[in-house]
C-alpha cells in the first residue's frame, strides 16, 4: 500500500471480487425459480402447410404457425435473455425420434413486456422441416415449444412445454 | 503514505465498496433488476479510487518516526 499502484490495484480487484460474489448471490437467490415458476403455453399449433415436395431425395416441408405463449414468468434479476425455439417432433421407419427446429427467436430481459409475450398467428417457418431422409409422408408431427435460460451468472438450462400439451398435425400421404 | 494512512486508505475502501455493493443488491433484488447492483457497485469502486489512491494529506497524519543519527566513532585506519 506504500505506492499509487500498489493501492490501485489493492481498490480494483477488491472492487471486481466484491462484484464476483454480488453476483453469484444474485443467481443463488433465485434458485429453484425456473422449476417453481415456467412459462406459460397457450397455444402452439399448425396453421397452414404450405408444401410437402421431395427436394434432392429428403423430404420437406414448409408450413406456418400459429403461437401464444407468456414467458414473462421465467424471468427475473439472473436473466439475461431467453432463447426459444420452435421443435417439430415425428416418428419414422429409419429414425424412432426426430426433433426438427423450425424457428427460433431471443427474447431479452430488457425487451418490453409486450415482447416477452409472443402471441403471433401463421408465423411462416425459419428453417424447413426436412427429413434425413424421405419418410415425412403421412406421418403424425408434434409441435413443442423449448426455452433455454441464459443468466447473468451460472449456467444454461434448458426446459420445454409439457408434452401433454402438445398440439399434433398429419402430413398429407402426397406430395403436394 | 505513513502507515497509519495505509490502514486507513484498505478500511476505507474496503467499508466504500462492500456497502454500496450491499445495498445495491438489497434495491436490485427487490426491483428484480440487476442493473442497479452493477451501476452501485461501480460508483461504490470509483468514490474508492478517488478517496484511496491519491497519497491526500489525511494519510499522513502519523509519520515514522526514525531514530536519531548514530554518531560513527570507529577509528581511522593505521598503516605499520
Amino acid at each position: 500500500m506504500h505506492t499509487v499502484w500498489v493501492r490501485l490495484n489493492a481498490v480494483v480487484f477488491f472492487g471486481l471480487t466484491v462484484l464476483l460474489g454480488l453476483s453469484i448471490l444474485a443467481a443463488l437467490s433465485k434458485y429453484g425459480h425456473s422449476n417453481r415458476t415456467k412459462p406459460i403455453i397457450h397455444d402452439l399449433s399448425l396453421n397452414t402447410l404450405r408444401s410437402l415436395k421431395s427436394h434432392g431425395g429428403v423430404d420437406r416441408a414448409l408450413l406456418s404457425f400459429d403461437i401464444h405463449a407468456d414467458l414473462r414468468p421465467a424471468f427475473h434479476w439472473n436473466i439475461k435473455q431467453l432463447f426459444v425455439y420452435v421443435v417439430a417432433e415425428y416418428a419414422t421407419d429409419t429414425n424412432p425420434r426426430n426433433q426438427i427446429i423450425l424457428w427460433d427467436k431471443i427474447v431479452e430481459a430488457t425487451d418490453l413486456d409486450d415482447a416477452k409475450v409472443l402471441k403471433q398467428d401463421n408465423i411462416f417457418v425459419k428453417y424447413a422441416l426436412v427429413d434425413q431422409a424421405d419418410e415425412l409422408r403421412g406421418k403424425d408431427v408434434q409441435l413443442q415449444l423449448h426455452w433455454d435460460h441464459m443468466p447473468l451468472t451460472g449456467s444454461l438450462h434448458q426446459d420445454s412445454q409439457g408434452r401433454e400439451t402438445m398440439s399434433t398435425f398429419t402430413l398429407p400421404e402426397e406430395y403436394q | 503514505m505513513d502507515y497509519e494512512g495505509q490502514k486507513l486508505s484498505e478500511l476505507l475502501f474496503h467499508i466504500f465498496i462492500l456497502t454500496f455493493g450491499g445495498v445495491g443488491w438489497v434495491v436490485g433484488y427487490f426491483a428484480q433488476n440487476f442493473t442497479y447492483v452493477f451501476y452501485a457497485w461501480a460508483f461504490g469502486t470509483a468514490i474508492s479510487v478517488v478517496l484511496c489512491v491519491p497519497d491526500w494529506p489525511f494519510y499522513n497524519r502519523h509519520p515514522v518516526k526514525w531514530l536519531d543519527q548514530i554518531p560513527t566513532s570507529a577509528p581511522e585506519k593505521k598503516n605499520n
